[in-house]
Order: structure tokens, then C-alpha cells, then sequence
């Protein structure tokens, strides 16, 4: 008996409103896993070339992994993805909360939505009972709103995941958002699903799933949480979350600060672990299945009003706190709230509106392009102002809403330099000026600047960060592999470097729960193939895509950091060349960047026009 | 006098068990012991004392346990 896996994939016509079930293609599942490799697989093979990505011939993915819904530590994980409004290659951004689990016991692994409603609609997957609703009533509506009334209407037991405003506008950055905090953030997938008038989607199930050697499954099953929660680390890990970070990302110079100018923030305490607990924390929060629960609920009052919100994690602060200059880890909640309930990605709204801030202050725009708003470092009613603006594509929000890269081509004046993004996508928060590893990562993530899918900063450290050499290369490539692997899998990856669990564990509990008897490296081989499916799927669309595509922006090369522990520190273009050459060649890559023809056929995939 | 280190997670194993004991003869701070120990400062995310977090400067006293954090990636 094959385990972990439903067998079923259901497809969404929103155009003709057709719905139909499939089997899960078995052959997909052995050489992509699941999640993100699903997407990988079905976007390359279904999408034609030059579709627009905000047109009905876009499809949106629902994948959920083999390993999510079960209960061995932290498979919670559900990933979305598409043709990307705003990168024009293959997009994808990963979630927890409940959703994964319940579409498991609801029947399947994937969930294809196609074409596009004339209307607002929301979809109910409730087992095999699936069904189209008007959604007139939520249309306009928050990301909290919604999702609170969709509870009301429909049940606790749903699981629901909503867009707000910016997905409605096609907001290019707008998120897909679930369990009131947990985010599909990047990539702008909500503008996908907001493109097909899905306001939002809601799952319940009651089926169970199969597992092949059940006690087998137990057993590591076990061991992993022993191992997991024995860690003498687990208690402070449990109570901070990753907002632990930010002194530490301040003592290293890699707090993105003054949109990426600078890796020092002066007040960072002000927005560290210890002002957010002691100032906004109410509670922890966890996603399904996790003994960790990494979340903070927390709460803020703003112009004599309380806000709750799930966060701030170490990525909003970094991007609304750092970036944007804010004094405090008060307005970075209030910013959080602020962005959360439109429906914005904090990473790229936080990019982009530091990249105003920095385009006023030159003089590039000015009050009258602004309609009257002063932008100002540090201002958090210019922030939350300018980010309604962007969700509802007001004003010169019109033109923020198309992210960073496309605001620099409108604005002109070379602040394409100081437009912090890669392939269109804004860059997470890691300030790379003096950190080749972690520059390397986000110049190649397949889907474009995002730390998540490697996240080598630390190498650097551990190495000296003045190195150009191979092995960061190999790093590099060797992180894009496992972590892209836990997403594929359905599962949380924070279990592995952070709470050191071994990762041989995974490839254990696989062949447990799917019967197939699977080694680690054969995991790994199925996230390098997804990997190189998605640069097949950016080649494709885009004739020259190649090194010029993968180029960090010009502030890491050219401008050295202006204050910190890293002043004065900048990547060379050569060094720079230098890293992608190591890094094609790790890859069995051309020098263009290009898999060559036996890169392909190792990874037995197949190249279409 | 003795103290008892608790630390974990993948980046900081090769330089330390995630339970550790050491004897120091004069009083330190955190920064001086991870000199002692080899372990690079900046591989540590944070250190908490009694519940706190506290900064590499700390003076560490008598029978304390000191916690060492890796590097997390957030978000
Ligand atoms: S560690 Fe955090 S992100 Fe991962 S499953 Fe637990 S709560 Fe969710």
C-alpha cells in the first residue's frame, strides 16, 4: 500500500465552474515529492509559454506534501504557487497553520484552480462535496474580517484561507493568509488567486490517511519528537521564536536598515526579542502537529485603539523596523496589523515602502507625486498610509503595487540601484554588503530574492565572510536543495538547523509512511530536480534568462555600507561573477547560467516549448 | 567555579556538546568564554541567564547556567 499521499487531485474551472477529481499522477510523486515540487511539475508541464500571469490561463496550486496532516513534529506546511504577477517566472510561497492536514483528510494532495470568476467567489471543499459560493458579501473585506466571518458562517472546523484588498487589486506583492497570522507571503500569489475573483477558500475533512508500516512510523515518529523537545535549547527556542535574532543580526551588520544602506539599526534594541515580549506578546502560537510554536500573538495600541496581530517574527522587523527606520517594536506590530489585514507581504511592502522613503528623500519624488503625503524614515502613519494606498492602488500606490522593480523603471533617475530586488523580487531581511554566501543565495533563489530557500549567512560567518570561494558555492547549493526538501515533504524546516534534528530522520519517516523505501539523497535529488525545473520554466518564458537575471542590485556592489559593523563593506561585480561561476559549475550549469543538456537528462527531465 | 552550558541546534555542534561543564578560575565574561571555548562570537545568537537575555559583556557568576543560542532563521 503506497502511504502519505491521497491520491487525488482536485481540479476548479472558475471560468465554467466545472469541478472533477483525477488520480495523483504516481510517477510525479516519486520524482517531486510533493508541496513546492508538485507546483514545479504541473506549472511547467500545464502553463503555456507567455501566458499573463494575472489572465485566466494562469493556474493557481494548492499542493500539501506527503508527510503533512500526520503527526510526527511539525507537518504542517502547505504550499501555493504560480506563474508569478511579479517576477514572470515560476512562483511559490509556503504556509503552516492547519490548511495542509485538512486537505489531507478532506482527500487530497493537490488543488488546481483555473480560468477565472466574473464574480467574487469562495470555494468550500468540504470532503468530497466541493463547491462555488458567491462572495459578494466578503469582497473589500480585510484578511481578519473575513476569515472571522467565514468562521461564523461556516464552522470552527474549517480551515480557511483568505486574500484581503491587495489581492482583490492585483496587488503584484498581496499575500494568500490563514489561521489569522500564518501567510503564503512572497511571490504574489495572492494577486493569482484575486485574478480568479477567489476570495477565499475553505477545507474540511474527516478522512483518514494511510501510512504504510504504521508502527515503524511510530516508532521514528517518537524519536523525533524526543529528540526534538530533549533539546536543551527547545525551552528558550519555544519562548522567543526568531525574533531572538535581531541583536544578534545587528552585531553582525545584517539588519537590513535604511533600505539596505546599512546592517546596523542604532535603536535595534527597541525591536529586539526582549522589547517585543516585555511590550506586545499575549501568547505563543502554533501551527499544527508543533511542540515548538514559534508564533507570537501580540497587541498594540495605535491612536487610542488596540490592534491584535500575529507577530512581529524576525522578517517583519527586519523589514518594517529596519528598512523603513521605525523607533520602536510598536510601530513595527501597528505596521504588521496594518499590512496583515490588506493582505500585503511585510517582506516586499516593507522593501518597497523603505525604497519611497529613500526616492522622496533624494528628491527623485516629491509631494506632488504623493499627493501630499511627506514620506519620512522612522513615520509609521506615512507607512501605514502609503501601504493602504498600495493595496487599493491609489494615487502612486498604483505604481508601488507593481514591487520595487517596476517602481525604480517608472521613477528612473538610477534608483534602479537602490531598488533592493533580484529577478523582481524584493530581498527578505539579511543585508548582505559583507556576506558573499548569503548574497550568492538570494541572487539564484529560483523564485527570487527570498532567504528561505537558503539561508547562508551563517557560513559566512563561520568561514570569514571575505571569502570568494567554492565551498560557499557548494553551500549554497547543498541549502537550496534541503530546505526546498522540507517544503516539498509538507513539513517545518525550523526543526532542522535550528533545533538540530537529523535529517536522515526525514528520509526515515518517508519510506515509513510511504511504503517506498527512500534515502536521503534521494530526497535531495527530487528538490535539486524542482530546482532546476523552475530555471526550465524561467528559460522558457524569458529567451535570454541566464547570469544577467541573477545579478544582486548595484547597492551591494558598487555603494559600500555606510555605518556598522560591516561600514565600508561591499561585493565586487567581479567577485560577484566569480561566486556564479562556482555556483553554475556546483550546479552542472553553462557559464550562461543554463542547465546543460546532461544536467537535464541525469534529472530525467523533459523540456518543453 | 563551575558553570553549566546548555546550547543546540546544527551550527554550534561542531564546536560544543549541547550539554557542557566548565571550571573557571577568575570571573569572566561571556565574550571571554567563548574565547576560551573557540566558539566564534558571532555564531551566537543570543545568550540567556536566568531566564534573561543578556549581552556578550556579562560578568558570569558562581553555579550559573548560561544558555548559548544559535542563529535562527527567521521568518
Ligand atoms: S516551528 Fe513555527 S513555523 Fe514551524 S511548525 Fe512550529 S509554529 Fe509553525
Amino acid at each position: 500500500m503506497l502511504g502519505g499521499y491521497m491520491n487525488k487531485v482536485l481540479r476548479i474551472n472558475l471560468t465554467t465552474g466545472e469541478i472533477r477529481t483525477e488520480p495523483l499522477d504516481l510517477n510525479m510523486a516519486r520524482k517531486f515529492l510533493g508541496g513546492r515540487g508538485f507546483a514545479s511539475y504541473t506549472l511547467y508541464k500545464e502553463l503555456k509559454k507567455g501566458i499573463d500571469p494575472l489572465g485566466p490561463e494562469n493556474k493557481l496550486i494548492m499542493a500539501s506534501g506527503p508527510l503533512a496532516g500526520l503527526f510526527h513534529p511539525c507537518s504542517s506546511k502547505i504550499t501555493f504557487a504560480a506563474k508569478s504577477p511579479l517576477t514572470g517566472i515560476y512562483g511559490d510561497s509556503n504556509m503552516g497553520g492547519h490548511l495542509a492536514a485538512e486537505l489531507k483528510y478532506a482527500g487530497y494532495d493537490m488543488v488546481i484552480f483555473e480560468g477565472s470568476s466574473n464574480k467574487p467567489v469562495y470555494i468550500v471543499i468540504d470532503d468530497d462535496k466541493v463547491e462555488i459560493r458567491d462572495a459578494s458579501h466578503l469582497w473589500g473585506k480585510g484578511t481578519i474580517e473575513t476569515e472571522k466571518q467565514l468562521k461564523d458562517e461556516l464552522g470552527d472546523d474549517f480551515q480557511i484561507a483568505v486574500i484581503g484588498p491587495a489581492g482583490e487589486n492585483l496587488v503584484k506583492v498581496a499575500i494568500i493568509r490563514h489561521d489569522f497570522g500564518r501567510e503564503s507571503g512572497r511571490t504574489g500569489v495572492g494577486a493569482v488567486m484575486g485574478s480568479k475573483k477567489i476570495k477565499a477558500i475553505a477545507v474540511r475533512g474527516t478522512k483518514s490517511i494511510p501510512v504504510a508500516d504504521f508502527d515503524e512510523y511510530l516508532r521514528i515518529g517518537k524519536e523525533m519528537f524526543k529528540s526534538l523537545m530533549s533539546s536543551p535549547i527547545f525551552p528558550e527556542f519555544q519562548r522567543y521564536g526568531t525574533t531572538m535574532v535581531v541583536d544578534w543580526v545587528n552585531e553582525i551588520g545584517a539588519f537590513p536598515t535604511r533600505n539596505f544602506a546599512t546592517g546596523y539599526h542604532e535603536n535595534y534594541k527597541e525591536l529586539n526579542g526582549t522589547a517585543m515580549k516585555e511590550r506586545v506578546w499575549i501568547h505563543d502560537k502554533a501551527c499544527g502537529f508543533c511542540p515548538i510554536a514559534c508564533g507570537n500573538y501580540s497587541r498594540v495600541e495605535y491612536k487610542g485603539k488596540t490592534y491584535y496581530v500575529e507577530g512581529p517574527e524576525y522578517e517583519t522587523i527586519g523589514m518594517i523596523g529596519g528598512c523603513c527606520v521605525m523607533p520602536s517594536i510598536y510601530e513595527v506590530t501597528y505596521g504588521n496589523y496594518v499590512c496583515d489585514n490588506l493582505g500585503l507581504d511585510t517582506i516586499s511592502t516593507g522593501a518597497i515602502i523603505a525604497f519611497a522613503y529613500e526616492c522622496y528623500e533624494k528628491g527623485i519624488i516629491t509631494k506632488n507625486d504623493t499627493n501630499g503625503l511627506e514620506l519620512r524614515w522612522g513615520d509609521i502613519e506615512s507607512f501605514a498610509k502609503l501601504a493602504e494606498m498600495i493595496a487599493k492602488r491609489e494615487g502612486i500606490g498604483n505604481i508601488l503595487a507593481e514591487g520595487v522593480k517596476k517602481a525604480a523603471e517608472s521613477f528612473g533617475k538610477d534608483s534602479i540601484k537602490f531598488a533592493m530586488q533580484v529577478k523582481g523580487m524584493e530581498i527578505s531581511a539579511y543585508e548582505s554588503h559583507w556576506a558573499p554566501a548569503m548574497l550568492l543565495a538570494y541572487a539564484t533563489c529560483d523564485i527570487g530574492a527570498h532567504h528561505n530557500r537558503a539561508w547562508a549567512i551563517t557560513y559566512d560567518i563561520e568561514v570569514g565572510r571575505e571569502k570568494i570561494t567554492k565551498d560557499k558555492a557548494e553551500r549554497v547549493v547543498f541549502l537550496q536543495h534541503a530546505r526546498p526538501m522540507f517544503d516539498a515533504l509538507g513539513v517545518c524546516r525550523l526543526t532542522w538547523v535550528e533545533c538540530g534534528l537529523n535529517l536522515e530522520y526525514y528520509a526515515k519517516i518517508y519510506s515509513a509512511v510511504t511504503g517506498w523505501e527512500t534515502t536521503l539523497n534521494d530526497l535531495l535529488k527530487c528538490a535539486e530536480r524542482a530546482w532546476n525545473q523552475n530555471r526550465l520554466f524561467a528559460i522558457r518564458e524569458i529567451p535570454d534568462f541566464g547570469r544577467k537575471y541573477d545579478y544582486p542590485p548595484a547597492r551591494w556592489m558598487e555603494e559600500p555600507a555606510i555605518s556598522g559593523p560591516t561600514k565600508g563593506r561591499l561585493i565586487p561585480k567581479e567577485d560577484v561573477d566569480k561566486l556564479l561561476d562556482f555556483y553554475y559549475e556546483v550546479r552542472g550549469w553553462d557559464k550562461y547560467g543554463r542547465p546543460t543538456p546532461e544536467k537535464i537528462k541525469e534529472l530525467e527531465l523533459e523540456v518543453t516549448e | 567555579m563551575a558553570i553549566k552550558i546548555r546550547t543546540g541546534g546544527l551550527t554550534l555542534k561542531r564546536y560544543i556538546p549541547d550539554i557542557y561543564y566548565v571550571d573557571i578560575d577568575s570571573p569572566l565574561t561571556v565574550r571571554d568564554l567563548l574565547t576560551k571555548l573557540g566558539i566564534p562570537e558571532g555564531l551566537i545568537a543570543g545568550v540567556i541567564i536566568d531566564g534573561k537575555i543578556v549581552d556578550k559583556s556579562y560578568e558570569i557568576k558562581d553555579g550559573q547556567e548560561i544558555v548559548l543560542m544559535p542563529p535562527i532563521s527567521g521568518g
